[in-house]
């Protein structure tokens, strides 16, 4: 009975030999095509790195293709501007589908949900691998575009039509643009799995006293996110079906007639914004699909190291419900460029910046959190802070575009790419980095290096800042985004020594991640040892053994009394209270 | 909407009691390490299987909403026209040939008949179970070939 008891207190347990199976023999059975849920997370966590990698290795070449436009590159040669174009569509799609959705979701989802709701796995472990090799088939297919003859697409993430939906429309739009759909197809496939899972498990699978109430914020958040890709998903399948057939059987969903080269498409009657509507009634909710679990994390992480309950935990709840809901009502605000009714706008408008009321309350609910907390500050904690940093920053340009008016001006600006890289991107990333040194002792047993963890911290916070603060003054400028090169345009040249900054701070930041790379793969073999519970931190996954075994808790389901948030109760003998600890006195919500 | 009630009893139907029967394979059988007797029992997978079934059409449901969205969209949106600078509208619509009522008819008619055959199947295993101990003919009511209806229409 692996973590039963701890510190002499007896942790109430049911023994449940329902459990109590072999782990499977045989390393394919056991570390390639698992059903183990852990080992499946930590698949996804090593796909998210193989594709956050790769995709910042893109961002690299556009940084430099951006600052030294006549460059030749060693093994690249010259970056054309199709290749800039092509960088720029593969760097985001594979940031947001592999990385920002698989990490936080597919990777510690997996890996802690079942765990922290008491369960010995997922509620379909079958479906659960299938999901992960889906995925892992999307992203080989995705890469593959690089290799076929006009190399990677040019339509950018969003896949815009017509130009997405026209083989001739450029050269990466031939089997290029065909690999991408079919990959973003594939991929789709392979969340919809992962979302169905996550919801029958949380749902149906948790442990005697773990109420919905009583949940971790973690477990909400992907509780939540799981129904966001579940509804969001679908949607995007059917618009890349339907782009499909526009390209290789010849209906005009979303190309109308028209000329490419001089030469008429055959196509008559789409509607290019059909796609834009589709695709953006997706790729809304996908955006609270990559942030949500940061969010969920982060709420955990200040609780834990403030020695505090969270700060309003039902606000938090209904405020990740919120955030979803509002998350489906808002795609138009994408679109405010393409001459929608003024009264949309509006709509949307209001819609966008009713989202500003629950993110309001979270940001206020995790300052009320760290105030006069007993602040402990390691590294899971300082990239926690940082997140609720980052969050604001970029959250605060958000009632800014959600204006259409400001936002006609600012939308083809670096404005934007400001905006979303520093609440979508870096601050998603902050809850992954959080994640990983938080539960890195549990996942491999040891500790990260906790001196380089800060120096990660303190290069990448800084560096994101120096990134994309100075991107705001460009965007603001007119320094318009898309654009290979500004040299040939006297007002965007003139606006060079910004973009030298932003390449040289990206140079820095991008180097710095090798820390945490090293650091990673260091710890794994040379860490110090972890103890079960090194945080001292309440929640069901520091009550197993490190690393957990097979059924999680080793023969035994445990019984909850507690909230997930009992840290510094008065009266207690510790200032944390195990969620399986005998019931403490008085309520305190 | 009023039958799905009677589908949704959790009780372990007594066909698995038979020679034959046992419980139907679940997600992760075979050498996984998570058969035999560590299984959850029949009624929690199968509580757990109606409850994924049913999340799992969801995006099934948000598929077909997007599908006949752009149909719809598709369908009312007059496009522009280049050549003239005049918004058009330029569908046309597809004339339905009469097989394709008949093919719906066909599917329906058939999942109808497969339910029934499914209810009247379960009727028999609880009959058959009840027979040793009442000698009574608990199901003299479902006679109907339902599951050869079924499969005739399936051909």
């Amino acid at each position: 009975m692996a973590g039963g008891t701890r510190g002499g207190e007896a942790i109430t347990m049911v023994s449940h030999d329902a459990h109590a199976h072999a782990a499977p023999q045989g390393f394919i059975r056991k570390y390639i095509f698992s059903l183990d849920h852990k080992v499946i997370g930590i698949q996804y966590f090593f796909l998210a790195l193989v594709a956050v990698l790769t995709g910042m290795f893109l961002s690299l070449l556009m940084r430099i293709h951006l600052v030294w436009p006549n460059a030749h590159l060693p093994i690249f040669g010259d970056i054309k501007p199709e290749t800039y174009l092509s960088l720029l569509t593969m760097h985001g799609t594979i940031m947001v589908f592999f990385v920002l959705t698989t990490a936080p979701q597919g990777g510690f989802g997996n890996y802690f949900l079942p765990i922290q709701i008491g369960a010995p796995d997922m509620a379909f472990p079958v479906l659960n691998m299938l999901s992960f090799w889906t995925t892992f088939l999307g992203f080989l297919v995705l890469v593959a575009a690089f290799f076929v003859t006009g190399g990677a697409p040019l339509h950018g993430w969003t896949g815009y039509a017509p130009l997405s939906a026209l083989p001739s429309a450029g050269p990466g739009e031939g089997l290029g643009a065909d690999l991408w759909i079919i990959s973003i197809a594939i991929f789709c496939i392979g969340a919809l799995m992962g979302a169905l899972n996550f919801i029958t498990t949380t749902l149906d699978m948790r442990a005697k006293g773990m109420t919905l109430m009583r949940m971790p914020l973690t477990c909400w958040a992907w509780f939540i996110t799981a129904i966001l890709g579940l509804l969001a998903f679908g949607v995007l399948l059917s618009a890349g079906i339907l782009l499909l057939m526009d390209r290789q059987l010849g209906t005009s969903f979303f190309v109308p007639l028209g000329t490419v080269n001089g030469v008429l498409t055959g196509h008559k009657g789409g509607s290019p914004l059909l796609w834009q509507h589709l695709f953006w009634f997706f790729g809304h909710p996908e955006v609270y699909i990559a942030i949500l679990p940061a969010m969920g994390l982060c709420s955990q992480l200040l609780s834990v190291f403030s020695r505090k309950p969270i700060f309003g935990y039902k606000a938090m709840v209904y405020a990740i419900m919120a955030i979803g809901f509002l998350g489906f009502m808002v795609w138009g605000h994408h679109m405010f460029m393409s001459g929608m009714s003024p009264y949309s706008a509006f709509a949307f408008s209001i819609m966008t910046m009713g989202i500003g009321v629950p993110s309001a309350i979270k940001t206020f609910n995790w300052l009320g959190t760290l105030w006069r907390g007993k602040i402990r500050f390691s590294s899971p904690m300082l990239f926690a802070i940082g997140f609720v940093s980052l969050f604001v920053v970029g959250g605060i340009s958000g009632p800014f575009l959600a204006q259409p008016v400001l936002d006609i001006y600012l939308h083809e600006t670096y404005f934007v790419i400001a905006h979303f890289h520093l609440i979508m991107g870096v601050a998603s990333i902050f809850g992954i980095f959080a994640a990983t040194y938080y539960w890195f002792p549990k996942m491999f047993g040891r500790m990260m290096n906790e001196t380089w963890a800060k120096a990660h911290f303190w290069l990448t916070f800084v560096g994101a800042y120096a990134i994309f603060m100075p991107m705001h003054y460009y965007g603001m400028a007119a320094g318009l985004r898309r654009y290979s090169q500004g040299t040939e345009v006297a007002w965007i040249n003139a606006l060079a020594p910004i973009q030298k900054f932003i390449s040289i701070a990206a140079f820095i930041t991008i180097a710095s991640q090798f820390i945490f790379v090293i650091n990673l793969f260091w710890s794994m073999k040379k860490g110090e040892k972890a103890a079960d519970n090194p945080w001292e931190a309440t929640t069901l996954e520091w009550i197993t053994a490190t690393p957990p075994p097979h059924d999680n808790f080793g023969g035994v389901t445990p019984v909850v009394h507690n909230g997930p948030y009992e840290y510094s109760v008065p009266g207690a003998p510790r200032d944390f209270v195990m969620q399986t600890d005998a019931e403490v006195g008085a309520k305190k919500h | 909407m009023t039958s799905f009630s009677t589908t949704a009893t959790l009780d372990e139907p007594a066909v698995s009691r038979g020679k034959q029967g046992g419980p139907p394979p679940i997600f992760g059988g075979g050498d996984d390490g998570r058969s035999g007797p560590g299984l959850p029992d029949y009624p929690t997978r199968l509580r757990r299987a109606r409850l994924g079934l049913l999340v799992a059409l969801t995006p099934v449901l948000m598929l077909f909403v997007s599908f006949t969205s752009a149909y719809v969209v598709r369908q009312g949106l007059p496009t522009l026209d280049p050549r003239t600078n005049q918004l058009v509208r330029d569908w046309i619509p597809v004339k339905l040939p009469a097989l394709l009522l008949v093919n719906t008819l066909v599917l329906l008619v058939s999942s109808i008949g497969m339910e029934l055959a499914r209810r009247q199947s379960k009727l028999a295993a609880v009959a058959a179970t009840a027979r040793p101990a009442g000698g009574v003919s608990v199901c003299a009511k479902g006679k109907t070939p339902w599951l050869a209806m079924t499969v005739a229409l399936g051909l």
